[in-house]
């Protein structure tokens, strides 16, 4: 206890040597808070942006290579078709931070009964569905118009007809687990269904086993019922069956049509994606595009803020760390005719040690309070200025062209795309750790310096120099 | 009974070859004052420093209270055992006179309720009144940090003090002060004093007056028998 008011009297007797360590750290601390608030929220700030564009990845058909690769067997122009199963694949690439899928598949319900069911057998295009007899079961299925079509999402949120208020769950609850699956009021109706029924549901494309599906969700839907103006069963938006993409790959991919969006970690991943993708088959004839241009257009000035505030962070904290060993050191020898005094009295290295740490702490402490403050004050405006000059040395008007970005269908959170020109910094928690971390680091890198060279000062020493 | 006991000691500076003290055994006593005496250079100060624990003699032992002082927490035996004046007073300059002896009394763990009391009342004992204990050391005078060094040195009652040229920087009047003060303090609290001086006047005072030459340490005058060995 002694030990600190003997510092603390020792931090007024000093006041003079204090005050000026004090101004110097107070100062350091300042510029090193300023630069720490800019550089993480500039850093959150992009993170921010990135989470936002999530640079949506898609695969678009080369043009001039389709050309070159020539027609198929019926004259048409067609890149060949990337299977469900290597979309699976993409998905499993570390670049990635999200893979959302969608997978359909057309189904006959032997028992159930679809809005526009058997408007096909008029149409011209559908060979006739009717049963003949000798079909094998495959062949009987064949000759069945799907009546449902079972779609599967890996997120509710994809569902935009929810989300946009046309649909709406009226009983039950949302589809969880593989095998559960939500239908339409209309349909529920029409075939008598409610929650906790079975559906079998066979594919009439393909063979596989009949897909089981319980109803655990009951929405309401006031969708066009038949957008494209057919009457077929498959296109009738109440013969929906929305389930989970988890219901698909428990019962196989064979049969369902699958699209996927692919979101980067990073748009700065896109290449590492690409090479994964062409690795993992996917052919030359696309193109890996993503909206990173976008997202650079925006954030190209907050870079150059979090680069000038990084740099400016390390100098001082470089040239602070030196300034404060070398003040320390030379506070110290400074004193080392009172260490000595210590030392000579019995006051033990470590004691004369601890009390050299308190009086520094207690300073620390009150230089961090008047750097925080003074930083946080300025960190607002010095932000502003270096952010203007940024966007217009990165020439951008403020509304950016992005003629040559192309759209992401999926993307429907599309932010405004024009740079940045204003953010507004905070404290966010990184920055506090940081700075807490650097004081501590400063506080102790400082007092290191002196602790050493108080081992220089024996007070036989003291006894010497009688002078 | 021997406070303080040299057996044999021997000290050679590291860069030395010849040895600045040699082979002294000696003995101090409570309730006695002890005058060592010599030339400059004959090793008076290396014999405090080995005496009050600073340094360590290169052979030999310094015993305390029967313990080596090789063996014992020396930092321990500074704050508490012993007390030491320096010559020039090594005081803490920032600090006041009392500041400064209620520090030594903490670092000694005196187990005294209220120290700054009982520092104001030790320091009115070698003559510093209050009003002059609340002032800081660089406003004293010379004799009045001398008496503050001697009070700070007295402060957490040790058995031995042991003093550098305590009147070297005083003029005759006060340096009869001061070591009558010492005198009373050997006599009635049966301090062990050991004085490092060059005055006459001062070494009058003591008990014995031992004599440092060519690193030897030997008995020139008992006050008592008043007979001269050497």
């Amino acid at each position: 206890m002694y030990l600190a008011v003997h510092a603390l009297k020792n931090i007024v007797r000093n006041k003079g040597r204090y005050l000026f360590i004090g101004a110097v750290l107070t100062v350091m601390l300042a510029s090193i808070t300023m630069a720490a608030i800019i550089h993480f929220t500039t850093t959150a700030v992009i993170e921010d942006y990135a989470d936002r564009f999530c640079a949506s990845v898609y695969f678009t058909p080369d043009l001039k290579k389709l050309l070159q690769l020539g027609p198929d067997e019926n004259g048409i122009y067609s890149a060949p078709a990337i299977s469900s199963e290597q979309l699976i694949v993409f998905s499993k690439s570390d670049a990635l931070k999200n893979t959302l899928f969608q997978g359909s598949r057309q189904t006959y319900g032997a028992q159930l009964q679809g809005f526009d069911q058997g408007g096909e057998e008029s149409s011209p295009e559908i060979p006739g569905f009717t049963p003949k007899e000798g079909d094998t079961p495959h062949q009987t299925r064949r000759r069945q118009a799907p009546n449902t079509v079972v779609i599967g999402y890996s997120a509710f949120s994809m569902i935009e007809e929810f989300s946009l208020g046309l649909r709406e769950l009226a009983e039950g609850s949302l589809f969880d687990l593989p095998g559960e699956c939500i239908i339409s009021r209309d349909f529920a109706d029409l075939n008598g269904l409610t929650i906790g029924d079975t559906m079998t549901l066979e594919d009439v494309n393909t063979e596989t086993d009949p897909l089981v599906l319980t109803v655990c969700g009951i929405y309401n839907d006031i969708t066009t019922p038949q957008p494209d103006g057919s009457n077929w069963a498959v296109n009738h938006r109440r013969n929906e069956i929305l389930t989970s993409f988890a219901t698909f790959e428990q019962t196989g991919m064979t049969g369902v049509y699958v699209t996927a969006v692919y979101y980067l970690k990073s748009p700065e991943l896109a290449s590492g994606f690409e090479a994964y993708v062409r690795e993992h088959g996917l052919h030359d004839i696309y193109n890996v595009n993503t909206d990173s241009a976008a997202y650079d257009q925006i954030v190209k000035p907050v870079k150059g803020l979090k680069r000038i505030s990084l740099t400016f962070l390390i100098i001082i904290f470089c040239f602070g760390s030196l300034v404060l060993v070398l003040l320390s050191m030379l506070g110290v020898r400074e004193r080392k005719y009172e260490i000595g005094v210590l030392r000579a009295m019995g006051m033990s290295k470590g004691k004369v040690a601890l009390g050299l740490l308190f009086e520094s702490a207690c300073v620390l402490l009150l230089c961090l309070g008047l750097g925080l403050g003074s930083g946080t004050a300025l960190a607002q405006p010095v932000s502003n200025a270096i952010l203007s000059e940024q966007a217009k040395l990165a020439g951008e008007s403020p509304e950016a062209s992005y003629g040559d970005i192309l759209s992401s269908t999926e993307n429907s959170e599309r932010p405004d795309y024009s740079a940045l020109q204003h953010i507004r910094v905070t404290f966010t928690p990184e920055a506090v750790a940081f700075l807490i971390v650097t004081s501590l680091a400063l506080g102790l890198l400082s007092n290191i310096a002196g602790i050493l060279c108080i081992t220089r000062y024996e007070p036989m020493k003291i006894l010497t120099e009688r002078s | 009974m021997s406070l303080l006991h040299l057996d044999h000691v021997s000290y050679t500076y590291e860069k030395s070859a010849s040895p600045v003290l040699r082979d002294i055994t000696a003995d101090f006593e409570a309730g006695k004052m002890y005058a060592v005496t010599g030339k400059s250079g004959a090793g008076k100060t290396t014999l405090l420093s080995l005496l009050s624990g600073i340094d360590v003699c290169t052979k030999g032992s310094v015993c305390y209270a029967g313990n080596d002082l090789k063996k014992i927490d020396r930092n321990h035996y500074r704050a508490s055992d012993i007390g030491v004046v320096f010559q020039s007073y090594n005081l803490l300059l920032n600090a006041t006179a009392v500041e400064n002896v209620v520090l030594a009394m903490q670092l000694a763990k005196e187990k005294c309720r209220n120290k700054k009391e009982a520092a104001y009342q030790l320091l009115e004992r070698v003559g510093i009144p209050r009003e002059t204990a609340d002032r800081k050391i660089l406003k004293l005078s010379g004799g009045e940090q001398q008496r503050t060094g001697i009070a700070r040195a007295l402060s957490h009652h040790p058995g031995i003090l042991i003093a550098d040229e305590p009147t070297g920087n005083l003029d005759e009047t006060t340096e009869t002060d001061i070591m009558k003060l010492l005198t009373g303090f050997v006599k009635k609290e049966r301090l062990c004093v050991i004085l490092v001086t060059h005055s006459h006047r001062a070494a009058s005072y003591a008990d014995e007056v031992l004599g440092l030459s060519a690193g030897k340490l030997i008995t020139i005058h008992i006050q008592e028998t008043k007979e001269v060995t050497a």
